[in-house]
């Protein structure tokens, strides 16, 4: 009976306790609710992901009104994967939180801090599991909004001009989203994916159709920061708090590319999209930019923070580049590279947390001989590091390794050449962070510091601990997630949903 | 399957046959007595609306905040204010 | 313990051995003794895969399925059963020899090297027995990380620069070269499994054949190669126990074996040689051990000079790989173990050196034989294995790597071979003759001279000096098991003649 209302319990029972969270208001019982909503909605995310791989897709009117008329949740093995993610990142991240909040947020904050933390998982959530393509829009806008303002209680004043110029970006990109929905809707008279797939099969040719796919994809491009639509990126994801920068990093893009993947391959099909749009010489060409400018900013930046948020906007391009291949194995590539860079950039922005909370800066030069203060924290971050750059044995290289088959698929041999050269730009910005924890040796200020602060503590040594581990694990059995995507990949690309 | 003429019915939601609508480039070649108007895009500006006030107030509280840290709100004095530091 | 399951533990022991002594750190005998008992444990179970390699046997095993058809598995033949005897030998023999000179010089973080060496070689078993393009490349990466922290043991600024250019060429050409190679040939054939006769028969032809052995020959940056072999003499930076490793026993026979193994079971030796497209890199890799020979000459610093060597001698496994026939493929296969023992008792000789007298200088050396005479006895020994002369072991594999060249109708790659050997003879040979033949050059002013006079025997500690002997004897030995060798290589090398 609960297995039937799965998909609305996903998004009612963390959007209902975000205003519980709201009226208790003592800090600990509004953690401990967080914890337990997330564990729960993790659970059911699996359940989600188990219906849907053994029985096909699920539908579930909402308030009992049937599509086309009633708002739809649909559940996919694509849908399914997304919401494990999201769920089991929130999963890890919150019970990490609670220590290095008290560092960087003032403690009357905190319970607003979690329901809003709350409120953006449910609108990812939402985004993810809906049918209807203008409630995307509106689950886009409330994680939207409640990212804006997590970011803004960063503990650095930069956080609220970053803040700002997120919001107006993402404004603008919602903007563009939602002139998109009204054009599709003003041709076709449908706001339901499916009934908006069939409908636009006959009005394709049409200028409208054409602007609605391009708005679209640009509003959607904006959210998922594909250069050079990723201005508001660096800034958000460095200033925010630790807890909110681990969260996002993980979740907010990689549910973008999910609502990129549904728009382009669901509701107007590849053959519109990659023929008669050419979607491809766009994307792929901005994709490899983004992978090469991203990375080699990324080697010349003192934060850490931020030059794992360019690392996160090259990452972002290998999504893409994924994605505009258009073929089985290439969307597989994308997909499985949204799970595993979930679990990498997770861990990486956790260690920086774990960084934060000792040091007080995640500034490079305040990292010398990390090496030997926090050997186990920095161990997790070359472990991060190994899987942005593709060894084997960790997930990122399972990305890699799809990535290239599908390029050499479509004989693109100087793509295939240029993913595998830009793994060594990822080498050397990594090289530059271990060089100096390992190499270098801490200076007397810094050693001053160190010895108030007490060591790491359990409950965020932990979650990174397990987030690591995970890259390992699903980089020597990466079964689960390959299946799921190659499903998932048939299915976007073949129909069937 | 929904008809051409249904679709006509949501897409106009004023009820004068004649009068201008959003939908001025469909052809109603035989128009249905409409009964109701389609509540769809009331509901969709209405969203569209309420969604912009929270921002804009959200965005407004933020510049109160940078205002209260910063001292200004020209965002050249931000930036060296921010550069200084 | 069926032939199976040794193969999987081979290569997980020595990383169980690799754990435990990370935590042994405050008692250093104990963590000394697991290693010694790892390494002779290793050997132990490495032995009787012998049985089974020579009557050709291929037991094999798969760990995990990582993705549909491509298995992370071992499996047993000729050529990885002789680079996991010529490792697991070797690492005993270098561990005894760490002892001693990490002692010797009170070095620090001794815990983190016997650590890292035993995943070194822990990787270097799952590279000799891969059964597949796939593990190996898996294997490949992970020697050169472990490798990382031994190449930049001392911390300092050269270290980092050297770590970077290690890291970097390996890295570089790993990634960019040899993945490409391996995807494109699972591309191709939809399988990466090492295959008698290979598994690209038909599949591919004219210049891309080049292109793909090419991909291969440089991602193996192992192998140094030139125009990647920078990392070698960047390496000797590290502690000469890290150089013995790296420049007999593990990493740069991981780069020739790769390339040897690909050149049989993924090419395929007729598909190759009928192709044509081999002999470009037979080129490369001649240039190579003459360019490489020539600069060793230039070098004054010992450990250069043996660097240079190294890349030189490499150069003959690739040649003998690339040449493609029988005789060359087991030429080359013989040199992997010949050269193997022959370098590593230069090495073991010149951290002697070091270790007793602080000498890093060719030019230093002269009279040093009054004074150490097994340690340059055994350098002499280890010269001779070296360049190829009877009665060491080196000289069977150079036999073979000329009639390789002879068979192939390559006179002028025969007239490099030559050459290279004469200048092998001109850089190594002095060093010996010297030691023993000339008046030492600081016999009045050096400060410990009271204590030297009238040619006492001073030598490096004895943990040090019973190492470098056992493996002087090891060439010697060699030379004598060359019938042995031979015999478990033929069915690799498809040898139908009885060898003259």
């Amino acid at each position: 009976m609960i297995a039937e209302q799965l998909p609305i319990l996903q998004i009612i029972i963390p959007l209902l306790s975000a205003p519980l969270c709201v009226v208790l208001r003592q800090r600990q019982l509004v953690w401990a609710i967080e914890v337990a909503v997330c564990w729960v909605s993790l659970a059911c995310a699996i359940g989600l992901l188990v219906q849907t791989m053994d029985h096909g897709p699920i539908v579930y009117d909402v308030g009992g009104w049937p599509a086309p008329l009633g708002i739809v949740y649909q559940v996919d093995p694509l849908a399914a994967l997304v919401l494990v993610i999201v769920t089991s990142v929130a999963s890890v991240v919150m019970p990490y939180a609670p220590r290095v909040l008290e560092a960087e947020v003032a403690k009357e904050k905190h319970y607003l801090f979690y329901a809003a933390l709350l409120l953006c998982m449910t609108g990812l959530l939402g985004m993810t599991i809906t049918g209807d393509i203008f409630n995307v829009f509106v689950f886009l806008e409330i994680s939207s909004l409640s990212s804006y303002a997590l970011i803004s209680m960063g503990p650095q004043r930069k956080a609220l001009m970053a803040s700002y110029r997120y919001l107006v970006m993402g404004t603008i990109g919602s903007t563009f989203l939602l002139i998109g929905i009204g054009l599709a809707y003003m041709m076709t008279g449908t706001l339901n994916m499916v009934d908006l797939a069939e409908r636009l099969q006959g009005v394709e040719s049409s200028r409208t159709i054409r602007t609605a796919f391009a708005f679209l994809t640009v509003g959607i491009s904006i959210k998922m920061a594909i250069f050079p639509l990723h201005v508001w990126l660096p800034d958000a994801y460095a200033y925010a708090p630790s807890v909110v920068t681990s969260f996002l990093a993980s979740t907010a893009t990689k549910v973008s590319c999910y609502l990129l993947l549904r728009v382009i391959f669901t509701v107007f099909g590849v053959t519109f999209a990659f023929d008669a749009m050419r979607l491809d010489t766009v994307l792929m060409p901005l994709s490899l930019a983004a992978i090469f400018v991203a990375s080699t900013v990324a080697i010349y930046q003192t934060n850490v923070k931020r030059l794992l948020a360019y690392s996160s906007i090259a990452q972002i391009g290998y999504l893409v580049l994924g994605l505009s291949f258009a073929s089985v194995t290439g969307l597989t590539a994308c997909m499985v590279h949204m799970f595993n860079h979930a679990l990498m950039k997770g861990t990486l922005f956790l260690v920086m947390g774990c960084i934060a909370l000792r040091l007080g800066s995640v500034e490079l030069s305040d990292m010398k001989g990390l090496g030997r203060r926090m050997p186990i924290v920095m161990g997790m971050f070359v472990i991060g590091g190994m899987n942005l750059i593709g060894i084997p044995l960790t997930s990122g290289f399972i990305s890699k390794w799809f990535l290239i088959k599908a390029a050499m698929e479509k004989d693109l041999w100087i793509v295939a050449l240029a993913t595998l050269v830009s793994s060594l730009l990822a080498f050397v910005y990594i090289l530059r962070v271990v060089e100096v924890a390992y190499f270098q040796e801490p200076d007397a200020e810094t050693l001053l510091k160190d010895e108030s602060i007490a060591k790491t503590p359990l409950s965020m040594l932990v979650p990174t601990a397990v987030m690591a581990v995970a890259t390992i694990v699903f980089g020597v059995y990466p079964t689960l997630p390959v299946t799921v995507a190659q499903q998932a990949a048939e299915m976007l690309l073949w129909g069937g949903g | 399957m929904i008809s051409d003429e249904e679709i006509a019915q949501r897409i106009s939601s004023t009820v004068p046959r004649k009068a201008p609508s959003i939908s001025n480039t469909k052809e109603v070649t035989d128009p249905i007595e409409l009964k109701y108007s389609n509540p769809l895009p009331h509901v969709l500006i209405l969203t569209a609306i309420v969604v912009g006030v929270a921002t804009t107030s959200l965005g407004l509280a933020l510049v109160v905040r940078i205002n209260e840290t910063y001292g200004t709100i020209e965002e050249d004095q931000i930036q060296s204010q921010d550069d200084d530091s | 313990m069926n032939p199976e399951h040794t193969l999987a533990v081979a290569v997980f022991l020595p990383l169980i051995g690799a754990l435990i002594v990370s935590t042994l750190g405050a008692t250093p005998n104990l963590r000394e003794a697991v290693t010694l008992i790892t390494s002779g444990a290793l050997l132990a179970i490495v032995i009787p895969l012998l049985g089974p390699a020579m009557s050709g046997e291929q037991p094999a095993i798969n760990l995990v399925m990582v993705l549909p058809g491509l298995p992370l598995g071992f499996k047993l033949e000729p050529l990885g059963m002789l680079f996991s005897l010529v490792a697991s030998g070797l690492w005993i023999v270098t561990s005894v020899y760490s002892i001693g000179y990490m002692r010797g010089h009170d070095e620090k973080h001794q815990t983190r090297f016997f650590t890292c060496f035993a995943i070194a070689i822990a990787a270097a078993q799952g590279i000799a027995f891969a059964r597949n393009v796939f593990t190996l490349f898996i294997f490949y990466e992970v020697l050169t990380f472990s490798t990382f922290p031994l190449v930049t043991h001392y911390g300092d600024a050269a270290a980092k620069r050297a770590g970077r250019i290690y890291l970097g060429i390996l890295l570089s050409t790993s990634v960019a070269f040899l993945l490409l190679a391996t995807i494109w040939t699972w591309q191709l054939t939809g399988t990466l499994e090492f295959t008698s006769g290979g598994i690209l028969a038909g599949k591919v032809d004219g210049p891309m054949v080049g292109i793909l052995l090419g991909l291969y020959a440089f991602g193996s940056g192992k192998a140094a190669l030139m125009p990647f072999h920078r990392w070698l003499p960047a390496a000797m930076v590290a502690p000469t126990p890290v150089s013995a490793l790296l420049h007999a026993v593990a990493v740069v026979k991981a780069g020739v074996f790769t390339i040897t193994k690909v050149v049989v079971y993924i090419f395929g030796i007729d598909l190759l040689r009928n192709s044509g497209m081999n002999l470009w890199l037979c080129y490369v890799a001649a240039f190579t051990l003459l360019a490489a020979s020539l600069i060793a000459i230039t070098k004054d610093n010992l450990k250069e000079r043996l660097a240079y060597s190294t890349i030189s001698q490499l150069s003959y496994i690739v040649l003998g790989a690339a040449l493609a026939n029988s005789w060359g493929v087991l030429g080359a296969g013989m040199h992997i173990a010949m050269h193997a023992v022959g370098k590593i008792t230069l090495f073991l000789c010149a951290g002697a050196i070091f270790v007793a007298t602080h000498k890093t200088l060719v030019s230093q050396l002269d009279g040093l034989g009054r004074r150490m005479p097994f340690t340059m006895g055994a350098f002499g020994i280890g010269a001779l294995c070296v360049i190829g002369l009877p009665p060491m072991g080196g000289s069977w594999s150079k036999w073979f790597l000329a009639l390789g060249t002879a068979e192939a109708g390559q006179l002028w790659l025969l007239a490099a071979l030559m050459i290279s050997s004469l200048l092998n003879i001109a850089y190594l040979m002095p060093i010996a003759a010297r030691a023993f033949f000339l008046p030492s050059a600081d016999d009045g002013d050096h400060e410990h001279a009271s204590k030297h006079a009238g040619g006492k025997i001073r030598e490096a500690p004895l943990l040090c000096v019973v190492p470098l002997c056992i493996t002087a004897i090891g060439c010697l030995i060699l030379f004598f098991a060359g019938g042995e060798i031979y015999e478990l290589l033929q069915p690799m090398a498809m040898v139908t003649e009885v060898s003259p």
